[in-house]
């Protein structure tokens, strides 16, 4: 099997037939025949001319014997390109309206550092309203100042604070975890369940949901077409539209293809028959007649037969992998699909969907697909989600907090012992944390080194912490005598 | 009205200002740190920096006053 693959990868490299024969006598993997040197391939029985055409094809460079020669022998083979665009387009990227650059230009010219997000709140909430600029002005002062204030000191204990804020209002939560989330028929887990769940970093959530929204204006509003889409999404397999019987006297199996439901499916009798044909060990045994589909089995065995039946009726003939269902819904205007199971990559690859405003619950998919920036937000907007559905208002910096800390190296990383409290650079403070034996044996056998940066490192040998007044350092400052003093 | 008896001290960060003129304040655990520090030395004895009247003799009150007149010889070294 793998010496076919072999052979058939090298015919793909464009090599002839009694070359391959050649090397696959003496070769596994293409790998090896690139790392060969000439001495080996002429063992194999190929000549010069074969050789150099190997190389060639192969993308092989030649090694050439340049002194200090690393240059350019090892060139990174060609990065395959990516198959979706997920970038967002620039010019859809919300420009700041002429006000609120006007806003803007005024905050500078106070010297007043705002953030955009500030500044476009004010200017949406004045715009339109005559407001002397004198005022405006007297606006974006005070705005300033509240936001100062409300910055954090540093060497705040901000952890600990983003800790407590999410904890206490965690134990009021209900342990009720299932819950049917505005969509009819679908469960989605909420909670102190989900929250676990997100903080947890699981690699599969455990109710995947999708929401998706279509991207032309007119589809998304017509009903029948948003229907369409959403049943192209959603996994059909053979068993949903056709009666499937099994016929003991003839040893056959008969699937009675409901006419009604292939219509709603938008399919046809053939291309059921075509998918069946295609099922492992089914190749030439399934017959259209009429809008039945037959299927002889080929040795008379009843469990044979039952093994049939259940390959048929799983078989899948159309939709999304993994979306088990798909439920459209008005909301405002237009129409979404909510969907059971999910399966970000696959979904945004359907032409109509809207890739800006798609999203799931899967966070590991979203880092997956979309990278760590945006499962960070996702991690946000879940964990707020979350609370705010309980009738728990957390303040979002918090949140953000925590999100920062398990998406900061890059990928997603749970909150506890397998992620970022097991990890912590200090032996100490990893001691402290669990199986504390075990931590200091390997620190000791290792000879690891203990900074004291944290804080559990500095309680542990008796010093005062690296926060709040802990981590002022004073520094006498003489003034020399005789200097005016006004 | 307080004197300042010792004239020859003026902080280069003094409450509010940096040397630079840039507004700049002391986080809470700067100020109650300097505080904590001047008290102390007042408490074991040091000699105060301002003219304090009769019958003022908590040394935190007087750190605190010294403070906020800005003649504490002590800074903070931030960014380490």
């Amino acid at each position: 099997m793998a010496k076919k693959d072999f052979e058939k990868a090298l015919q793909r490299k464009g090599l002839d037939n009694p070359t391959i024969v050649k090397i696959s006598a003496k070769f596994n993997k293409i790998d090896e025949v690139k790392s060969a040197t000439k001495v080996q391939l002429t063992e194999a029985g190929l000549d010069e001319e074969a050789i150099e055409k190997i190389y060639e094809l192969l993308g092989v460079k030649k090694v050439k014997k340049v002194v200090g020669g690393k240059k350019g022998s090892k060139k990174a083979e060609p990065v395959e390109e990516p198959k979706m665009d997920f970038k967002m387009p620039l010019d859809k990227v919300k420009q700041q309206s002429d006000y609120e650059r006007k806003l803007t230009k005024m905050a500078q010219d106070l010297k007043l550092k705002l953030p955009r997000r500030v500044v476009s709140t004010i200017a949406s909430r004045i715009e339109g309203i005559e407001v002397p600029e004198a005022k405006v002005k007297a606006i974006l002062k005070k705005a300033y100042e509240r936001y100062v204030e409300h910055s954090m000191d540093a060497n705040e204990s901000a952890g600990i604070i983003a800790a407590q804020s999410i904890g206490e209002p965690g134990t009021q939560m209900t342990m009720r975890t299932f819950h049917y989330a505005g969509v009819a028929e679908i469960n989605v887990t909420l909670g102190l369940p989900r929250l676990i769940e997100i903080v947890d970093a699981r690699r599969v959530p455990s109710t995947p949901m999708m929401n998706i929204y279509l991207s032309d204006e007119n589809d998304r509003k017509d009903r029948e077409k948003v229907k369409r889409i959403a049943s192209r999404i959603e996994t059909t397999t053979v068993g949903e539209i056709a009666d499937i019987e099994t016929d003991m006297t003839n040893m056959r199996i008969l699937v009675k293809l409901d006419e009604h439901r292939l219509e709603q499916h938008e399919l046809t009798p053939e291309e059921v028959h075509a998918r069946i044909s295609k099922l492992r060990g089914l190749k030439t045994l399934a017959e259209l007649q009429d809008n039945v589909i037959v299927i002889n089995s080929e040795e008379p065995s009843f469990k044979r037969l039952q093994n049939i039946v259940d390959l048929v009726r799983d078989a899948k003939i159309k939709g999304v992998d993994q979306i088990v269902r798909a439920i459209i819904k008005k909301t405002g205007d237009e129409y979404v699909i909510y969907t059971e199971g999910s399966n970000l990559r696959d979904v945004l690859n359907v032409p109509e969907v809207d890739k800006r405003r798609t999203s799931t619950n899967s966070i590991q998919e979203i880092y997956d697909v979309l990278g760590v920036e945006a499962a960070r937000q996702s991690i946000i907007d879940e964990a707020y989600k979350t609370l705010d559905e309980q009738g728990l208002t957390v303040d979002i910096r918090h949140i953000m907090l925590v999100s920062d800390l398990m998406t900061a190296d890059g990928d997603v990383k749970a909150i506890g012992r397998h992620g970022i409290s097991g990890r912590k650079s200090s032996v100490l403070a990893r001691a402290a944390f669990e199986i504390t034996a075990a931590h200091l044996l390997h620190a000791a056998l290792t000879g690891e080194e203990d900074h004291l940066d944290g804080v559990a490192e500095n309680i542990i040998v008796g010093q005062p912490v690296t926060l709040g007044t802990g981590a002022v350092n004073l520094v006498y400052t003489p003034v020399r005598r005789g200097l005016n003093n006004d | 009205m307080l004197k300042i008896v010792k004239n020859f001290i003026t902080p280069p960060l003094i409450w509010g200002h940096s040397l630079l003129g840039e507004f700049m304040k002391y986080t809470r655990f700067e100020k109650a740190r300097i505080i904590g520090a001047r008290a102390l030395q007042i408490s074991l004895g040091a000699p105060v920096l301002l003219d304090f009247p009769e019958g003022v003799i908590d040394p935190i009150i007087m750190a605190m006053t010294e403070f906020d007149k800005g003649v504490i010889p002590i800074t903070v070294k931030r960014d380490e």
